[in-house]
Order: structure tokens, then C-alpha cells, then sequence
């Protein structure tokens, strides 16, 4: 039965509402945070809001070692080091690291007028631009920032020693990439595998060259999980003449679309695409044997006509095959591989043997003069 | 004597602020309830897919919220854009019941599509990766004015392609001149 103040039993919880609600220490709280550096132990105020831990910008920029700078007017915060810049923007979740982009879940905030980053935008500022693992132990309540104990996840391409082929004294060097490892990349009808169809072109292609006494590079092998950066740098390193890689799309009618390196009017889209990379890296290093490689494309687009042989392009893209070589490349995209015309294209001897006939035409044309004996 | 007297007129006040604010929240809850969930004004929206044959794209005309915040609306193309093709001649530029992790346009016209890893899991061919930036493109453009560019990014961060073939380590940039055609 309700009392003569019915509402009176809601003051209650309202008191105590209010009171955690004004009081400081119910969500600040001091931990101990431990220096990459010099193994300096120092005491930062955090915020801890549900599951997420808060840390000032500055606190931050000193764990990792960087100026750190904060504009109240335009809320934006920096953080400079020897090796690496981060910067963003209050109440926003993208934040850049040494140019890269990168969202967080719980965007920097302002929290008793001073700026605050989530350990999440912490743990990916060491990751990604300083090479430290940021580790918060919520039952000891602190923040151990290490040297990366992994690889970081970067873009460049992973090192690690790969055989390079000697090439025959005078012969031209052709390097042929089957584009996936062997069970790898599109799965069309008839069992076809993009990586299996591509090693069947490439090995096809290479007998023929070597019938004319020249080097057909296969990139690799049934076996070989090399990275589409560790055949661009493999390609460089036996100094090829041209590159042509393989490549297959469920996708699309059946016939052969061929694309080359440019980063201008994707496929005749208009889109054009900027690598956050700047200029000179690795990623533009197909530009300037850009113009060879479309004159190949041209003349390998022109033989499969007149072979009869359904060819598209050429088109430019940025692919991710042709990035880093910089001898004249292009990509053959073998298309419809779900269509029963697509999957004979890439399975027939015969078919095989038409389209490798037209390739290899231009390619030795586009390749130049054989080198001398030495 | 007077402190106590203080602090409990301060406790007093916030206390009516309090039940104030509780019989107010009360009674605009009741009244939504009866009024059901609110109505949102949809607008026209055109989105394109890659066409069954996967040789071009397909134009549908999709619906979104109707919003004059350049945000609000992108986000609401990247959700019809999810939703998938109506007609049976176009194919899903993303896998069904999928949804990005997040979307957030920046000042300078780029749009950042967050997506998780599992989205671009799925063997992609060439020509599938060309059409899914291309129909990307392409309703952006017609949709999203403001937009200028945009960025795919797997788990938040930046990676080297799409799937295997077209690259995501950049942004891609929307020509300007097409952007009323």
C-alpha cells in the first residue's frame, strides 16, 4: 500500500545518483603507466567510462616519446616523433599516422577541458607509427608501453631471402607471374582456380620461350605462397625485360581483358587514385615504364582480335600485380571463368596454346633486341 | 546548524530537479508511445550494382532518409548500397547482411569506409574488384555531392588490396566533371 509521499522512496537512489555523478574520484583514477624508453615508472590521471579507458593526449605523447601539441581553437592534436607524425581531431575518429588513415572506435574527447585519446587510438599510434605494443592491465591498472614484439602491420613489402633464377648469357628475361599460389584466388566452374589456370598459362608460355632460347621466369611455383610484392621484387631482380601476369575472374563474359600500371581514369571510370605512399615509393615504381606497358597492352589487346579471341582494354589501373616492377608489365584477366566459354578459354590446349601464341608476339617485340654474349 | 540546513536545501533542490525531470521523462514516453515510432521522409536515392553477366553496372533506384547533413546521407547511401539490388539483374556489391564498422566523412570531402576484415575475406576476381570500386564511385557521386574521394579501410586501418587485385592503400578520387551526369 503506498505511504502518504508516494514519490518520496525515488529521493533516495536520486541522492545517491547525483552524488556519484558530481564526485571526481568515481571515474578518475590514478595509475601507474611504465615508459617504452628508459623503463621510467610515472603516475597519469586516466578516465575510465564503461569499458573504455581514457588517457590525456599529453600523457600519451610523453609514453611514446613525442612532442604533442593541442590547438583549443580547432581541436586538433599532434604528436611528433623521430620517425613518425599522428595527428586528428577532437570528437572525430579518424586519426593519421605518418599519413595512413585510421578510424577508431571511440573518437579523442575533450573531458574537463583537457583532451583525452581512448587506449585504443594509444595502442594504434604505437603500432602503427612508433613499432610498440601498448598493453593495459586493468587489474593492476597500468599501461606498459614496449617495443613491438611482432611484425607491425605495415604496408611494405615483407622481407625474407627468395632464390633469385640465373638468366641464360643472351637471352631476354620474361617474368611470368601466375598471380595467386596455386589453390589461390577466384573459383570458377569446372574446378578452375585463378592460381591454377595462371601457372598453366605461364608454363605454357615459358616452354615456348625457351624453344626460342629465351628465359620465361616463372615467379612461382606450384608450391610458392610469395607475396604479389615478393614477385614484383623477384621480377626486379632478375633484371626482367617484361612481366606479364595472370590473372582470372568469375566475373564478366568469356574473354581476355588486359590491363597495365596507372594510377589516372581507373578503367575508364574518371577515378583516379593517390597511394598515401608519397612519391617515389615503392607503390609508384610501375609509373615510369607506364607508357611501354600500355604499348604492350595495346599490341597483345590487338593479337587476341585478330586471333579471334574475345579482348578487352587495355585499361589502367593501380593493381596490386603490377606495383613496384619496373620493367614493362601488364595483367591478363582471363573473364567468365563461371561460363562454360570462359572455363574452355582457360582449359583447352588448344585455346592455350592460340593465346599464348598472341602474347608472346608482342612481348619479344616490346622486349627489344636480345642482349649481347658477354 | 546552518550547514546541515544548507546542504539539505541543496539536496532538496536537486532532488526536485531530479523528480522534475523523471515525471517529465515519464509522460513524454508515454505520449511517444502512443504516438508510435516516429516517421522518417525517405527520398529517392540511385544506386548502381554490377549486372548479372558482371560486364557493367545496374542503375536501381533505392530510398534513404531525407537529410540535408552531408554525413547523415552518405551513411544513408552506404545503407541502401547494403541492402542489396531489388531486381534479379543485379548482383550485391557486399555480402548480405553485412554492415560497415564505420563511416565518417572528413572536412576535406573523404568519405572513410570502415569494414570488417570478413567482408573482403571472399575470393574476388579483377573484374569483380573493378566493378565494386566502379559502382561504389559512381553512386557516390550521384548521391553524395560533398564527397570527393573515399578510402576503404579493414578493421580501421589502411590495407594493400581490396581483395587481391585492386588496391587499398589510397584514395580514390571522384572525377568532379562527372558529378552531375
Amino acid at each position: 500500500m503506498p505511504g502518504p509521499y508516494p514519490h518520496l522512496r525515488n529521493l533516495f537512489p536520486a541522492f545517491s545518483l547525483i552524488l556519484l555523478a558530481v564526485s571526481p574520484a568515481s571515474f578518475a583514477e590514478t595509475i601507474r603507466a611504465t615508459t617504452h624508453a628508459e623503463g621510467q615508472t610515472r603516475t597519469v590521471q586516466v578516465i575510465r567510462e564503461g569499458g573504455d579507458i581514457f588517457i590525456p593526449v599529453f600523457a600519451c605523447g610523453a609514453l611514446l616519446g613525442a612532442d604533442t601539441r593541442w590547438d583549443k581553437a580547432t581541436n586538433r592534436w599532434e604528436m611528433r616523433g623521430k620517425s613518425a607524425q599522428a595527428q586528428g581531431f577532437l570528437d572525430e575518429p579518424l586519426l593519421t599516422v605518418s599519413g595512413q588513415p585510421f578510424i577508431v572506435r571511440v573518437p579523442p574527447r575533450l573531458i574537463n577541458s583537457i583532451p583525452y585519446l581512448s587506449i585504443e587510438a594509444l595502442r594504434l599510434l604505437g603500432r602503427h607509427g612508433w613499432d610498440t605494443d601498448v598493453t593495459w592491465e586493468a587489474v593492476t591498472k597500468e599501461i606498459f608501453v614496449r617495443p613491438a614484439q611482432a611484425a607491425a602491420v605495415g604496408l611494405a613489402p615483407r622481407a625474407r631471402t627468395i632464390a633469385v633464377p640465373a638468366i641464360p648469357d643472351g637471352a631476354r628475361a620474361i617474368a611470368l607471374d601466375p598471380g595467386h599460389s596455386r589453390q589461390a584466388g577466384a573459383q570458377g566452374i569446372r574446378g578452375t582456380t585463378e592460381g591454377d589456370m595462371g601457372l598453366r598459362f605461364c608454363t605454357a608460355l615459358s616452354a615456348t620461350l625457351a624453344a626460342l632460347d629465351e628465359a620465361g621466369v616463372i615467379l612461382r611455383g606450384e608450391a610458392d605462397d610469395l607475396t604479389q610484392a615478393e614477385t614484383a621484387s623477384l621480377a626486379n631482380a632478375i633484371r626482367a625485360d617484361i612481366m606479364v601476369s595472370f590473372h582470372g575472374s568469375v566475373f564478366g563474359t568469356a574473354g581476355v581483358a588486359v590491363w597495365y600500371w596507372g594510377m589516372a581514369n581507373i578503367g575508364g571510370t574518371g577515378i583516379n587514385f593517390a597511394p598515401f605512399e608519397p612519391p617515389g615509393g615503392w607503390v609508384q615504381a610501375a609509373g615510369p615504364a607506364a607508357p611501354r606497358s600500355a604499348a604492350l597492352a595495346r599490341r597483345i589487346v590487338k593479337a587476341l582480335k585478330d586471333a579471334g579471341i574475345p579482348a578487352r582494354g587495355p585499361f589502367a589501373a593501380p593493381l596490386a600485380a603490377l606495383e613496384g616492377v619496373t620493367c614493362p608489365a601488364v595483367v591478363l584477366d582471363f573473364e567468365g571463368l563461371s561460363t562454360a566459354e570462359g572455363a574452355a578459354l582457360v582449359n583447352h590446349a588448344e585455346s592455350i596454346e592460340q593465346v599464348t601464341l598472341c602474347v608472346l608476339r608482342p612481348v619479344l617485340a616490346e622486349a627489344g633486341p636480345r642482349p649481347a654474349h658477354q | 546548524m546552518r550547514k546541515i540546513a544548507a546542504v539539505a536545501a541543496v539536496f532538496a533542490v536537486l532532488a526536485g530537479a531530479w523528480f522534475g525531470w523523471k515525471t517529465w521523462n515519464s509522460r513524454r514516453q508515454s505520449l511517444s508511445r502512443v504516438a508510435g515510432p516516429a516517421v522518417v521522409e525517405s527520398v529517392p536515392c540511385p544506386v548502381w550494382f554490377p549486372s548479372r553477366d558482371g560486364m557493367d553496372l545496374c542503375e536501381e533506384t533505392a530510398s534513404r532518409p531525407k537529410t540535408d547533413d552531408p554525413a547523415q546521407k552518405l551513411a544513408g547511401v552506404m545503407e541502401a548500397l547494403h541492402r542489396g539490388p531489388a531486381t534479379p539483374c543485379s548482383l550485391h556489391l557486399f555480402p548480405e547482411d553485412s554492415s560497415p564498422r564505420a563511416v565518417f566523412l572528413s572536412a576535406d570531402g573523404t568519405a572513410y569506409l570502415d569494414y570488417p576484415k570478413s567482408v573482403f575475406e571472399r575470393p574476388m576476381g579483377l573484374r569483380e574488384e573493378f566493378l565494386f570500386i566502379r559502382a561504389l564511385g559512381k553512386t557516390l557521386l550521384r548521391n553524395c555531392p560533398e564527397v570527393k574521394s573515399f578510402v576503404l579501410l579493414v578493421d580501421g586501418a589502411p590495407r594493400d588490396f581490396i581483395s587481391s587485385h585492386m588496391p587499398a592503400h589510397g584514395k580514390y578520387l571522384l572525377p568532379a566533371s562527372m558529378q552531375k551526369k
